[in-house]
């Protein structure tokens, strides 16, 4: 290094047995008259080198180990370290004039002797990388096709597993059994359509042939229930169940009983309508129906944009005379419904509820004609 | 010609599958020098005079050190920079010329061939109970220019640290160290960082020879 280059030294380091220290060290560098021996072994040096070949990141020769990290504590260790220094030294030093006059007459420098050498070097043998490589490829495949069988098998038994519990579940037997005879106008939560089959109807009496979906959650929920016979879901199912079988007074019992102790939902509340619209329907119980649609205002208020909700809250208001506000719930539920064929029922009752509207309003037109009507015959329907 | 374009770290590649005595003889005319001053290097440490024969043989044991166990050292080979090949052709030639004397010397003495490490290598190194008095003061004002050099991360680096004490202390050049391909730097930058290493040194030294004048004389 150019010695001129180097900052000004202080003028009085002599005084400071530090600095005296420093300007010692960097003179005898730059004069090539190197600190003695043991001033250049380390101060540091536990004894714990580096091996042999964990220099190789450090001389480029290994790029898996050559992380910064691993770099600065091998140079930091070589700083420190007089014996590895030296060695570092003696591997990566260009060749002295002398080292330079010895290597050139070495016989492993001349053509021949390389030429030789690179003939024999030639013929050693050669690792066979397209028979292995074809070998690997072909092991390499079949694990591949393997692991691929068994991903999908996996796959394809858990998609089944959860496919085939969904599918028996009883929430989905129960709707199943209500699309597959529904004898009542009002729907059940997650059912399919189903056109209401009056006929079936057994109204509260012991059911002939209940459907083996039916009988399936009901069987899937007592077991579920005598593991857990405070569970409020199942709980719910079971009074489910019960309205499907027309038990609508247990079923009432449940449902108002987990209205009363647990957070009200509007699924509680359509199931707990349901009960009471039936029980009243088969009845003729007024208070009842007039209970079922207080539940299903209250369903309405927590869930606006239920189809299933608007649907039901409609069916009760006809049934319960207040036809303007069942037009203006069939709209909403209009607005709201996806599936075509409940949609289809949708328009089929606001289409009959308008009719019936309008024959009202036909009627009481003809009244008002009439000189003796009495005023309260023109008190409207809602 | 082709083969002057061709990297040293091609070479090794292209021979780690090559049948071609050609292309191997390339190869040794561009590594034969490196592998050669490497043996005698080794070998001076081992015994004061080495016969050019001895060399001789080493650089041979080398190259076929090289095409073990189907030329696995060239296969397994990752080139990581120019000329990365000659770091790993430095170590493999120390290691066999290292297993060469410790084979020759073990034979003489009629026993088994010892590893050993690199440590333990070499002329052994002075302890701390022989350092001179005045050395034992020279290091502990060294200890404590180090201590400096470590108290200012921010502006001197550990890899700064290393350069200034590899260059003045251990004496390797600016040319060895950018030799080192972990340095990550040419001789000038080596030279630039010394300059600014010393220069900040010094003003530390200054700095606390000016707030602690009692303590400097």
């Amino acid at each position: 290094m150019n010695n001129d280059s180097n900052p000004k030294r202080p003028s009085d380091s002599s005084a400071d047995p530090l600095a005296r220290a420093l300007e010692e060290l960097m003179e005898n560098r730059l004069s090539q008259c190197l600190a003695p021996e043991w001033q250049r072994t380390s101060v540091a040096n536990n004894g714990q080198c580096p091996k042999p070949d964990e220099w190789l990141p450090l001389l480029g020769g290994d790029p898996r180990a050559a992380d910064d990290a691993n770099l600065d504590a091998l140079l930091a260790h070589a700083a420190e370290c007089g014996k590895c220094a030296a060695h570092l030294r003696m591997l990566t030093a260009e060749p002295s004039e002398q080292e330079a006059t010895e290597l050139a007459v070495l016989v492993s420098a001349s053509h021949e002797w390389q030429r030789k050498l690179a003939a024999d070097l030639a013929r050693t043998p050669i690792h066979k990388l397209r028979p292995m490589g074809i070998d690997r490829l072909r092991a390499s495949k079949i694990y591949l096709w393997t692991g691929s069988a068994m991903a999908a098998s996996l796959m394809i038994g858990a998609v089944s597993f959860f496919w085939w519990q969904r599918a028996n579940s009883p929430e989905r037997l129960l709707a199943e059994a209500y699309s597959q005879s529904r004898t009542y106008d009002l729907r059940m939560p997650g059912a399919g359509f189903a056109e209401v089959n009056h006929e079936t109807h057994m109204r509260g009496g012991g059911t002939v042939h209940e459907s083996s979906r039916l009988l399936d959650a009901r069987a899937r929920i007592e077991r579920q229930l005598e593991n857990a016979p405070e569970d409020p879901h199942w709980l719910e199912l079971e009074a489910r169940a019960d309205i499907q079988e027309e038990k609508f007074d247990p079923a009432i019992e449940i449902l108002d009983h987990l209205l009363a102790t647990e957070p009200v939902t509007a699924g509680l509340l359509v199931d707990d309508a349901s009960a009471y619209f039936e029980r009243g329907s088969s009845t003729g119980s007024e208070s009842d129906r007039v209970t079922a649609l207080d539940n299903l205002r209250r369903a309405d208020e927590l869930a606006p944009d239920d189809p299933l909700v608007l649907f039901n809250e409609a069916v009760v208001m006809e049934d319960r005379g207040q036809a303007m506000n069942a037009v203006e719930t069939w709209n909403r539920y209009l607005k709201f419904e996806r599936d075509p064929r409940w949609l289809a029922e949708g328009h089929s009752r606001l289409q009959a509820l308008e009719e019936k509207l309008n024959q009202l309003k036909t009627h009481q037109g003809r009244m008002g004609q009439h000189p003796g009507t009495s005023p309260a015959m023109h008190t409207p329907v809602a | 010609m082709e083969e002057l374009r061709t990297s040293v770290n091609d070479l090794a590649k292209a021979c780690a599958r090559s049948a071609d005595a050609a292309e191997w003889a390339e190869f040794l005319r561009r590594c034969t020098p490196l592998a050669s001053l490497v043996a005698l290097r080794v070998s001076r440490s081992w015994v004061s005079f080495s016969s050019p024969a001895t060399v001789n043989d080493i650089v041979q044991e080398i190259f076929m050190k090289l095409c073990e166990q189907e030329r696995r050292i060239l296969r397994e080979f990752e080139p990581r920079g120019e000329d990365s090949f000659l770091g790993l052709l430095r170590m493999v030639s120390a290691s066999v010329a290292n297993d060469y004397f410790r084979r020759t010397h073990s034979a003489k003495r009629g026993g088994k061939v010892v590893t050993m490490a690199l440590a333990e290598e070499g002329a052994p190194g002075p302890s701390a109970s022989v350092l001179p008095t005045a050395g034992l003061e020279q290091q502990i004002l060294l200890a404590q220019l180090d201590q400096k050099l470590r108290s200012a991360p921010e502006v001197i680096c550990e890899r700064d640290r290393a350069l200034f004490w590899l260059y003045y202390r251990q004496g390797l050049t600016a040319e060895e160290i950018a030799g080192l391909a972990g340095a990550g730097l040419t001789p000038k930058g080596v030279e630039s960082a010394l300059r600014r290493v010393a220069k900040w040194l010094r003003g530390e030294v200054e700095r606390q020879k000016s707030e602690n004048p009692a303590e400097s004389g």
